[in-house]
């Protein structure tokens, strides 16, 4: 009973921070703005800002909880996990709430008014071919240095965040169009951009843990690819950039 | 930029009419050129949130009339018909999806044609 007690305690304080984390996340017009602008929508009007903000609320609505959450949950279910670290967390809280927001988004429009490009979608549209081959090359590294040193269940996390990252890039191209044009491009681009760079962070993390040199080497060639993925880019690719 | 479908699934039209008819009209206007490669069915159901099926019967029907055809490799691309379309047909769709839009703004006949020549002459 005291154990039970115990645990409804630190379930309601949890949920307390939980709380007050996502009201500090929440996000508004200023955030869809900034975030339309980062991403080359340049002066979004209010619908573009309208879907920005839609976007990034079904993510953040996730990312308290998740953060609270997943640590305990390995614990939970008996597993024997490498050692916590702040890093990891954030990587898999990102992760972890794009592929449910990602998920969430592939309802189809359910509205008598329904809305489409005549105009094939593909993952290249969104995602030039350089940032696919090197994001496979950086975590391809990953996975053979773990493979060769510690593997268990690092390696499996690894792999597991990697096929988030892929999964997600999918899902961001799959789902249904929603909104004006320009800013649903922008934000495809942004989720696919980010979530692949997310997967290499997390490979980078779970892999290059030596104290060695060549461990030191591969963490600051992911953390630069990293970057260089997940960062806009100065030139969006054409379909996006033309719909802008 | 690409053409924008928009379909109305309270406008009395059958969904599948609405997307044929507006990809039949954006080829025959020049709007779709020929060559230019239509999304995947399953694309274009998912974005409008109806069945495959439906989407499927669209193209197949454009494709018997001659607007697009589908080869495995390229997808269902638009060529040129071998007929002229069906301009009367397409007539009639149009005017009916007017008139169910103008009765569900109460419209009646009178003013319906009224608006019909205003916008004819404008």
């Amino acid at each position: 009973m005291h154990s039970l007690g115990g645990w409804l305690g630190f379930a309601f304080i949890m949920g307390l921070f939980g709380l007050a984390i996502l009201i500090v996340l929440w996000p508004g017009e200023r955030q869809g703005k900034r975030v339309l602008a980062r991403w080359g929508v340049a002066e979004p009007f209010d619908a573009e800002i309208e879907v920005a903000v839609r976007y990034l609320k079904r993510r953040r609505f996730w990312y308290p909880w998740l953060w609270l959450g997943l640590p305990v949950l390995p614990r939970l279910a008996g597993l024997d996990l490498p050692e916590s670290n702040t890093l990891g967390t954030i990587f898999a809280t990102l992760l972890s709430g794009g592929l449910l927001a990602e998920l969430l988004a592939q309802r189809p429009s359910r509205g008598p008014r329904r809305e489409a490009l005549l105009e094939q979608r593909g993952i290249l549209d969104f995602v030039p071919a350089w940032v696919l081959i090197l994001t496979g090359a950086t975590e391809l590294a990953a996975i053979v240095n773990l493979g060769f040193s510690v593997a268990g269940v690092r390696l499996v996390l690894a792999v597991a965040a990697i096929a988030a990252s892929w999964l997600i890039l999918l899902l961001a191209v799959r789902r249904p169009a929603t909104g004006p044009e320009r800013a649903d491009l922008a934000l495809r681009c942004r989720s696919a951009r980010v979530a692949l760079g997310l997967g290499v962070g997390a490979a980078a993390g779970l892999a290059w843990i030596g104290g060695n040199l060549p461990s030191m080497l591969g963490f600051v060639v992911s953390l630069a690819v990293f970057i260089a993925i997940a960062s806009p880019p100065g030139k969006l690719p054409a379909k996006t950039a033309h719909a802008g | 930029m690409p053409l924008r479908i928009v379909v109305d699934t309270e406008n009395g039209l059958a969904p599948w009419r609405q997307v044929h008819d507006q990809i039949a009209r954006a080829i025959s206007s020049g709007g779709l050129t020929e060559g230019a490669r239509l999304p995947p069915i399953r694309q274009l159901a998912r974005d409008l949130g109806l069945a495959s099926g439906t989407i499927a019967r669209v193209y197949r029907e454009l494709e018997t009339a001659g607007w697009v055809v589908t080869a495995r490799a390229r997808g269902t691309v638009v060529t040129t018909p071998p007929a002229l379309p069906d301009q009367a047909g397409m007539l009639r769709s149009a005017a009916a999806e007017f008139a169910a839009r103008a009765q569900d703004l109460g419209a009646d006949v009178e003013s319906a044609v009224d608006a019909v020549r205003a916008a004819w002459d404008s």
